[in-house]
């Protein structure tokens, strides 16, 4: 790139930025309402709601379009349960700085609550049922599984937290990957949580999985989507308030120097223990949506690679950058069913067609470049890419 | 609990132990090297130990070994074994820090981005592996047996096989082999002062990045030489297995305090020998959560470990 | 002209420390670089030993372009430092510290001379020669500093503040073996607070304030100048 490029595009992303911050704020609210009904239309894309009428392109982007494609309604939802993990882990690795290795472990504590205390077919409910004398179809609600599950996932994050915060930074990363990695093994060897069988018949918004369901029913996903979609909003809106608030100014002084941060009177371990607790909760609540939607879990979905797919989401879009983790999260869950749906996988030999044969790979692969090429992630924060450049400045010859 | 079960043959599990401890003490080295010089956790070791275990069974295999050669063959595999291990897991390390790490050093990048490069590698080569091997489906791949098992030494009831024997004897040579380099010739000079301090290192004359590549491929060399013991002693590998062994190397690499060639020794008998007692005393399915209950405790109590950190002590 | 430095500027991030600095040193001096805390003194020594990569200007060394050439060649040219803060590798002896000093050179023979003659010039290094160079105290550290960068035999010795927190004492003994080492044959560049001694000792020195300098002149000159005795030499 000539350096005359160069400053065109510099030129061009400020004026977009510029251009965002300079409008109206009745255009913006404007805006964001159309985006937000956009994202409430997709599971019609291409089609005009209510008619047989097609809207010429956008049908492209789906990816039930092909031969042996996903549903496409399914792979919204996937989409939107990895952008609402993304976010949550955006907290912890983003904005505080840390690396949590072992994020899977709060998506399974999240998903096993509503899995233990909600379904007919949990050793928990039937153990409760018979010791507190409840009626024989008991079992705990679906919203107060919301509950259970933040308070039991902010819980642990508070329980992992306390020893290993004040931990260096490559210490804390290998202690939560051990920490994902046991839960695991607590779910597959101990009896209580249905052991490596799993656990069958997790409700959703209306009770135990059915076919008759009027909405969230296991043949139609639109509505699955639509409830993830409103926890994305959800959390976009108070993470964004959590960001501007003095805890969000904390993180990002204990980011940048936490000892200067400990002079200024930022008490760093409490802050990060924040983070730390609203990013499992977070995760908690995803894997609740993601276990109601699946209505059945075992230990081997919650594996350690699945930590650092999360990872991955979050730092190849951009950390720090709520925008940029959301890229990330549907980019690595979107473009592999895309790829496929396309038949752009068929040179490969038959066994790789299917991405979860080769989806790690790309990850780890995408990882390493974009962490060589574009350390701020695509959509980077611009506090961030700014730290990155200015460190940069900073190498001795020798290196 | 079962105390019996453990005090009744506390002899013979002990030097279970120990055998087992050395494999995870050899792979600690590459973490402690790693770390001592560069300060940072180098999360693709355990994949270069797995790439050595697999090098070494196709080399055992490619060669046309059978089961249970006879015992100048058998010593014959292990030896080439060990040089095409060390070949394939040192030049898997270097390879690493030469299309990964040495750009993001030159950029001055926070330790963050150097994890997330490093977990990207080891993710990348796991499935590599994963992909390309066994017809890709991930089955675990078995190899000749090179040695037959036999009790070599009967002591006081206390059951020494030859395979342990030659565990433990291969490990310490190779210990002793590297705690002499390091400290004794002109290179390990290098490789300390680099680590003690930088800067002053480069006023020396000392080339960072020529000791950098060295540090990698003494680290991977040892965890050659571990890989061809584990194909020896287990008998298998699998694209997957570097992540316990990873996890159990670096808590023992903790352990005996990491940066310390000794402690790396040290701890990884240590871990091996506790980690059957605890399996003994309880059911061994929670083996793996032990070694982490293991490397929490020590961070929190003793995080420099029972040595203390010196390769690079002096860099708090 | 044995060091040269030609209009140097220098940046921590986005802030400047050398503002165009331009100095020389010829075969056989010993030249004084002076000035208060964060004048650029020791930020000047990283430049010229290449831990820090220059912003702008040139810097030559035996006619040579040595601007981009990485510190630990640098070295193998015939540039020694004894850096600020002595540097002193805590978890070697003595000798493995002195060793290092040496790590350019293969000569066996020629090691062992230079050895001897360190441990001449610093009879404590001698009766602490299997100690840890961690367990000494600031002045045998900073003697180990100066003697270990003795050994690569440099052709220009850098010296950063060898005063630095020593009893008055032992400033007098070091000065006196910088001059004894010049005149054993090395060209000296010394960075110094200590300004009274430094100008004393040397032949020719310059005055550094906020990453410029500003006054040169031979070292008797400097001591005798009213601005600089205001300054830095601590009289009216």
């Amino acid at each position: 790139m000539t350096a005359n490029e160069n400053t065109v595009t510099k030129k061009k992303k400020r004026s977009f930025a510029d251009r965002w911050n300079g409008l109206p704020g009745w255009s913006r609210f404007f805006w964001i309402m159309g985006g937000v009904i956009f994202l409430f239309y997709l599971p019609e894309l291409g089609n005009i709601p209510g008619t047989n009428l097609e809207i010429p392109g956008l049908g492209f982007l789906r990816t039930d379009v092909g031969v042996g494609g996903s549903d496409w309604d399914s792979i919204l939802f996937r989409c939107a349960v990895f952008v609402l993990i993304a976010l949550g882990l955006n907290v912890v690795v983003g904005l505080a700085g840390l690396l949590d290795l072992g994020y899977v472990g709060f998506f399974a504590i999240g998903a096993y609550s509503v899995a233990l205390f909600g379904s007919q077919q949990s050793p928990v409910v039937k153990l409760l049922r018979a010791n507190f004398d409840l009626a024989p179809d008991w079992a705990l609600a679906w919203s107060w599984c919301i509950l259970l599950a933040i308070v039991l996932t902010m819980f642990s994050g508070v329980l992992l937290g306390w020893p290993t915060l004040r931990l260096r930074g490559d210490y804390l990363a290998i202690v939560t990957l051990g920490f994902g990695e046991i839960i695991r093994i607590i779910a597959r060897n101990s009896t209580i949580t249905g052991g490596p069988d799993g656990i069958t018949a997790i409700p959703g918004p209306e009770g135990a999985p059915n076919a008759q369901n009027k909405y969230f029913s296991i043949l139609d996903q639109k509505w699955w989507y639509w409830l993830a979609l409103v926890a994305v909003l959800v959390v976009i809106l108070a993470v964004r308030r959590l960001e501007n608030s003095r805890v969000g100014r904390s993180w990002l002084a204990i980011r940048e120097d936490e000892d200067a941060a400990a002079v200024m009177g930022v008490h760093g371990f409490k802050f990060k223990l924040w983070a730390f607790a609203i990013g499992a909760a977070i995760g908690g609540l995803s894997g609740l949506l993601f276990a109601s939607q699946q209505a059945f879990i075992d230990p081997s979905q919650f594996n350690v690679n699945l930590s650092i797919l999360f990872v991955a989401m979050v730092v190849v879009g951009g950390a720090g950058n709520m925008a940029g983790a959301a890229l990330g999260a549907i980019l690595l869950t979107y473009l592999p069913e895309r790829l496929r749906s396309l038949g752009a996988l068929e040179f490969l030999p038959e066994r790789f067609q299917d991405p979860a044969e080769f989806r790690y790979l790309l990850f780890g692969l995408a990882m390493v470049v974009v962490m060589i090429l574009r350390p701020q992630g695509l959509l980077p924060s611009k506090r961030r890419a700014r730290e990155l450049k200015d460190r940069a400045q900073e190498v001795p010859v020798n290196g | 609990m079962n105390f019996d079960a453990l005090f009744d043959h506390i002899g013979q599990h002990t030097v279970d132990g120990l055998a087992k401890g050395a494999i995870y003490a050899l792979v600690a080295l590459g973490y402690t090297l790693v770390y001592g010089v560069l300060r940072l956790i180098n999360f693709a070791h355990s994949e270069v130990f797995m790439v050595g275990t697999f090098a070494v069974m196709w080399t055992w295999i490619g060669i046309g070994a059978g089961n249970t050669p006879s015992i100048g063959i058998a010593i014959l595999l292990l030896v080439l074994g060990g040089l095409v291990g060390a070949a394939a897991s040192g030049g898997t390390a270097v390879l690493v820090e030469l299309v990964a790490y040495r750009h993001l050093r030159r950029k001055n990048a926070p330790s963050l981005v150097f994890l997330i490069t490093a977990i990207g590698v080891s993710l990348s080569l796991t499935e590599i592996f994963g992909i390309f091997t066994g017809n890709g489906e991930r089955k675990i791949q078995g190899m000749p047996t090179i040695l037959n098992q036999s009790i070599a030494i009967d002591f006081l009831g206390v059951e020494i096989t030859n395979l342990q024997l030659i565990v433990l004897a291969a490990a310490f040579l190779m210990m002793i082999g590297l705690d002499q380099f390091i400290n004794k010739t002109r290179y390990g000079r290098g490789v300390r002062a680099v680590a003690q301090n930088p800067d002053t290192a480069a006023l020396m004359g000392v080339n960072k990045d020529r000791v950098i590549v060295l540090i990698f491929a003494l680290g991977g060399l040892m965890a050659g030489v571990a890989a061809v013991l584990w194909n020896m002693r287990y008998g298998f590998t699998r694209f997957d297995i570097g992540f316990v062994i990873g996890l159990k190397a670096f808590t023992a690499a903790v352990l005996g305090g990491i940066g310390n060639l000794r402690g790396a020794l040290v701890g990884g008998l240590l871990l091996g020998v506790i980690e059957v007692y605890f399996a003994t005393l309880t059911a061994s399915k929670w083996e793996d959560v032990f070694a982490f209950i293991v490397l929490v405790v020590v961070l929190m109590f003793r995080p420099t470990g029972l040595l203390g950190e010196s390769l690079g002590r002096a860099r708090a | 002209m044995l060091l040269e430095i030609d209009n140097v500027t220098l940046h921590y991030g986005r802030i400047q420390a050398l503002h165009g600095i331009s100095l020389n040193v010829n075969e056989g001096e010993v030249v004084a670089l002076i000035g208060a805390n964060g004048a650029g003194k020791t930020t000047t020594m990283r430049a010229i030993s290449g831990l820090r990569p220059v912003s702008s200007g040139r810097i030559r060394f035996n006619g040579e372009d040595i601007t981009n050439v990485r510190a630990d060649l640098r070295v193998i040219r015939g540039i020694g430092q004894s850096p600020e803060g002595r540097g002193v590798f805590p978890g070697m002896t003595v000798r493995e510290n002195l060793d290092m000093g040496a790590y350019t050179r293969r000569d066996a023979a020629g090691i062992a001379e230079d050895m001897e003659r360190v441990l001449t010039l610093f009879p404590r290094l001698q009766e602490r020669i299997k100690q840890n160079g961690g367990t000494l105290s600031g002045g045998e550290q900073q003697m180990l500093a100066v003697g270990r960068a003795l050994m690569s035999r440099p052709k220009l010795l850098l010296l950063d503040e060898p005063s630095m927190g020593l009893a008055p004492m032992l400033i007098q003994q070091i000065f006196s073996i910088i001059t004894e080492i010049n005149e054993q044959g090395t060209t000296v560049l010394v960075v110094e607070q200590n300004a009274q001694q430094a100008l004393s000792r040397a032949h020719r020195a310059y005055v550094l304030e906020t990453g410029n300098i500003v006054k040169e002149g031979t070292g008797q000159d400097l001591l005798h100048d009213p601005a600089v005795k205001a300054a830095y030499l601590g009289v009216a």
